[in-house]
């Protein structure tokens, strides 16, 4: 099959979201939409994915630019990656994300990269990139979860037949931070809180998020409620830059004096949605902050793992992360 | 590890009494990684024919060298092909010789009178760019209560991919003997066909994987017996003269005691040394030495050079770009023995219808010794026809004549002479072998076509490498890490870098500093980062893109890397150069596993790549994912 050569689509370009939004509804499953186009130029130039329509939201300057709402922020989908990063008032008041908007891939990628891209790029399973019948591509197996599937990146929890994982640096962040989705569509505008952004194999195999054809992420707002808290980000990689994660944490924290009054875990790269510590969080509120509790929450953390054949290290690397989040915070 | 007949084989001295008297004996088996040569330009080529010749545009480490065996696979003599090869995006080995590729488009383009152009994608370089060869092996190490190494048995098992390919499997067994001169030693090798892309030569090829697979385990024994480990280097390291291989050839100069003392001086080794062992938080300190070898002492190329009659030098250089620019690295020499200004030199280059002689490729770390022959002997013919046409002219013999300025005079009396125009032009008169209408009778056709080619167009110097050889020419390189290792992540930083060249006489520092710096960043790709994985069930490749392979970012190396070069001559160059560029890579990602192993206690993995995956297994005593032997797997 030919590779790496550009097939032919129709390209729309809609310079307001009211043109995006009906064109994406007039589309349907037939209008791919496009950001910068870091995950989609990898899909349609190797020819692994076909559309007959792209729709490219860059024009549309409503989708760009971090505004302040309600003591907290709403972040346009299509504002860049380096953007967010370097805001002002992202560094001060929600640190987290701006820590997580700077691990990703490589300046470069983070410059032309949105927002909205990262957090609804693809499963970034080597098999399913590969272009494979595996479940998520439509057919009735996994290659990765085989005795010899060389699966040192996948999942170690949440899995239901596919193991990919969650890729999405600022995807830990934004769950973290209990941000909201604002989908618009020809029906109107939903929202949708972050953590029921992402689907789970279990509930559609071959969905990353709940966005229904001709529906668009237009915005991330980050509600004030942790404006301010104490954080923590870390995102271990084989490679410095260029790489995804192997396992990644996202936290916010709310001390008074040695105790932890509120707490809010994710992680990413270990299952096909970014990964909410609940166990770890319930073992951490009104406890001290002592290395006593991190244990406990460590332990909790990794409560119903299912490791696959090369990737039993995650469970220390994922333990140690969140020991790591509770006392450097 | 089942060990059956060998392909080949060779012994030196009493390998059963050797090892019966020696007080520590390491018996391991262990795998050497693949990884690809991740050349930045993927192998396009592109061919037309015009009047009877073939042109290809091709991306090739060199130029002359593989102009006869491509014009073979095109099935054209090579005076009929042009090959076009100024600039190369990154070979590593990959594109020293000619390869189908190249070969390809000519074909088509023959068939449909149309030209071709073959464009290979990204994905496409991993399964046709080829690939180190991976190893797996046995290897039994005995060392005397000083920490001499006495006796080494070697076995090679090496993946070859789906074809004939290169000779690491044989390299390796040479590279055990030269850099750590047991008293007696076996080898045995078998490269095996497997279901996986070509492999080929990449940098250093199984010299690297050899020292890759040693250096740890010499840490160990240094640790068993109480040895520092730069002394223990330094007790078994050769010598000038040192021999190599089971043919047991003297190098012709070995420095590399003396690269190790200046390396572990620059890095601060017993500072360094005592910062280890120490735990901070969840992070502590490993320092690492190694080593590396690679023979370069190849000979017998021709050099090209005319002297214009507008006075400027034009130096013909056939070894190809791989990047390093060591093609006018080299051609300076020419400029030195005429005592010519640089500007006034004109490096012809990068297309065969330049009439370029018959030179070495740009591989094996030889540019720099081989080439530095060549255009010696060159520069050497026409500065002897210099003061011939000067005495002929101005009375006496041509060695009371001198060159300087762009002029050859008398010697005592400056006034007397002739302008290097004046000389080219007084050569085309004179005709015969001063313009290149009489040639040796020793130098290949390719050159012969070249300089015929330049006839009557002014001065040439044109010569057959005839300088003296003897014993091995060898480059050596020392290197030293330092890295704070995360207990908590299996993830280390790179805190220092020292690497040391035993390269001959420096003629580009900068070049060379360029050369010592990315080897090591390769290095610690091939120690660390890199990964050819394949899913054994379905055969499906992993790694078919940078991203999948990881070669090392700009995040992954340390700031600030040092370089040093012993910087003494070999008496068989005549500017005392040697090569420099493979064992640099080895020497890095050796020292950079040794720093890993320090780090950890003294483990050693007895393979390569060395993942955070694997070291976080280790410190929590999780089974490794791999099975003893297997490859392609992380």
């Amino acid at each position: 099959m030919l590779k790496d050569m550009m097939p032919h689509f129709d390209l729309y370009q809609p310079n307001t979201l009211d043109a995006a939004v009906d064109l994406a509804g007039r589309l349907g499953t037939d209008g791919w939409l496009l950001g910068a186009g870091q995950d989609s130029y990898d899909w349609l130039k190797n020819r692994t994915k076909r559309t007959p329509a792209v729709i490219e939201l860059a024009g549309i300057e409503a989708l760009k630019g971090v505004r302040e709402v309600d003591g907290g922020l709403e972040i346009g989908a299509l504002t860049t990656l380096t953007e967010i990063e370097e805001h002002p008032v992202v560094r001060e008041r929600f640190r987290v994300l701006s820590l997580a908007a700077g691990r990703v891939a490589s300046p470069q990628i983070r410059n032309a990269g949105t927002l909205g891209g990262n957090l609804c790029q693809d499963a970034r399973c080597w098999y399913y990139r590969y272009g494979v019948d595996c479940y998520r591509a439509g057919g009735n197996m996994c290659y990765a979860d085989t005795p010899e599937g060389m699966n040192r990146e996948h999942a170690i929890l949440g899995a239901s037949r596919c193991v990919a994982v969650s890729p999405s640096d600022t995807a830990t962040a934004v769950v973290a931070l209990e941000g909201v989705m604002v989908i618009r569509s020809t029906k109107g505008e939903r929202l949708v809180p972050a953590a029921d952004f992402f689907v789970q194999p279990a509930i559609n195999i071959q969905r990353m998020t709940v966005l229904e054809p001709g529906e668009i992420l237009v915005a991330v707002r980050i509600p004030a409620k942790w404006s301010g808290a104490s954080y923590y980000f870390e995102k271990i990689a084989d490679r410095a830059a260029w790489d995804f994660a192997l396992v990644s944490i996202a936290a916010v924290f709310v001390f008074e004096g040695d105790l932890i009054k509120d707490a809010s875990m994710v992680c990413g790269a270990v299952a096909c949605v970014p990964w909410v510590l609940k166990g770890s969080q319930d073992e951490l509120r009104g406890q001290p902050r002592t290395a006593e509790t991190s244990d406990k929450a460590a332990w909790a953390a990794v409560v119903g793992a299912k490791p696959l054949h090369y990737n039993h290290f995650k469970l220390p690397l994922m333990e140690n992360l969140v020991r790591r989040a509770i006392r450097e915070a | 590890m089942p060990m059956g007949e060998p392909a080949q084989e060779w012994t030196y001295g009493d390998l059963d009494a050797t090892f019966a008297k020696c007080k520590v004996v390491y018996d391991d088996t262990f795998v050497h990684g693949s990884n690809s040569h991740h050349s930045m330009e993927p192998r396009s080529a592109l061919a037309h024919w015009q009047n009877g010749k073939c042109i290809v545009y091709v991306s090739s480490q060199s130029q002359s060298f593989i102009v006869p065996p491509l014009a073979q696979m095109i099935g054209i003599p090579p005076s009929d092909l042009v090959v076009i090869a100024e600039y190369c995006g990154g070979g590593f080995g990959s594109k020293g010789n000619a390869y189908p590729i190249q070969a390809l488009p000519a074909l088509m383009s023959k068939k449909i009178n149309r030209p071709v152009l073959l464009r290979i994608s990204r994905a496409e370089e991993y399964y046709n760019g080829s690939a180190r060869h991976g190893f797996q092996g046995r290897v039994k190490l005995g060392f005397a209560e000083n920490g001499k190494l006495l006796a080494a048995d070697l076995y090679v098992v090496q993946e070859n991919g789906a074809y004939n390919s290169f000779w690491d499997f044989r390299n390796a067994g040479d590279a055990l003997a030269m850099v750590y001169q047991p008293e007696a030693m076996r080898w045995r090798g078998v490269p095996v066909h497997a279901n996986s892309p070509l492999r080929s030569a990449q940098r250093g090829p199984g010299y690297n994987q050899l020292v890759h697979i040693i250096e740890p385990l010499i840490d160990r024994a240094a640790h068993q017996l109480g040895i520092d480990r730069v002394a223990i280097r330094l007790l078994n390291d050769p010598v000038t003269g040192s021999p190599g291989g089971v043919k047991r050839t003297p190098t012709t100069s070995c420095y590399l005691k003396e690269a190790i003392r200046c390396g572990a001086k620059e890095f601060d080794w017993e500072n360094k040394l005592a910062m280890c062992g120490q735990r901070k938080g969840s992070k502590g300190y490993g320092v690492g030495v190694g080593q590396a070898y690679h023979p370069a002492g190849f000979n017998g190329f021709d050099g090209l050079v005319r002297i214009a009659p507008d006075g400027k030098l034009h130096i013909h250089t056939g070894v190809g770009n791989l990047g390093t620019f060591s093609h006018s690295g080299t051609s300076r020499i020419a400029a030195e023995v005429l005592k010519i200004d640089w500007a006034d030199c004109v490096v012809v280059r990068g297309d065969s219808r330049k009439h370029l002689p018959w030179n070495i490729g740009q591989f094996g770390s030889n540019t720099s010794f081989t080439m530095a022959r060549t255009n010696f002997v060159a520069a050497t013919d026409a500065l002897n026809k210099l003061k011939e046409i000067a005495a002929q002219q101005f009375g006496g013999k041509p060695e009371d004549y001198d060159v300087d300025g762009k002029r050859v005079f008398r010697r005592g009396s400056p006034g007397t002479g002739m302008t290097y125009g004046q000389a080219a032009q007084r050569a085309i008169a004179l005709g015969g072998k001063f313009d290149g209408h009489q040639l040796p009778e020793d130098i290949n056709p390719m050159t012969r076509d070249s300089a015929t080619a330049l006839a009557g167009s002014g001065l040439i110097g044109v010569a057959k490498d005839k300088l003296k050889v003897g014993g091995e020419t060898a480059a050596f390189a020392a290197a030293f890490v330092m890295v704070e290792l995360d207990y908590e992540t299996g993830k280390y930083t790179i805190l220092d870098f020292v690497g040391v060249a035993d390269c001959g006489t420096v003629i580009h520092p900068a070049g060379l500093q360029t050369q010592i710096k990315s080897g090591g960043i390769q290095g610690f790709g091939v120690a660390g980062l890199e990964r050819i994985i394949y899913d054994p069930q379905n055969g499906l490749p992993h790694s078919i893109g940078f991203y999948q392979a990881r070669p090392p970012t700009y995040g992954d190396i340390p700031l600030n890397m040092r370089t040093c070069a012993v910087d003494l001559p070999d008496p068989t160059s005549p500017m005392g150069t040697k090569g420099i560029g493979e064992p640099l890579l080895g020497s890095a990602a050796s020292a950079l596993l040794c720093a890993i192993s320090n780090a950890m206690g003294g483990h050693v993995f007895n393979r390569t790549p060395v993942t955070s995956d694997m070291i976080l297994n280790k410190l929590y005593n999780i089974p490794q994912a791999h099975g003893p032997l297997q490859t392609n797997c992380q």
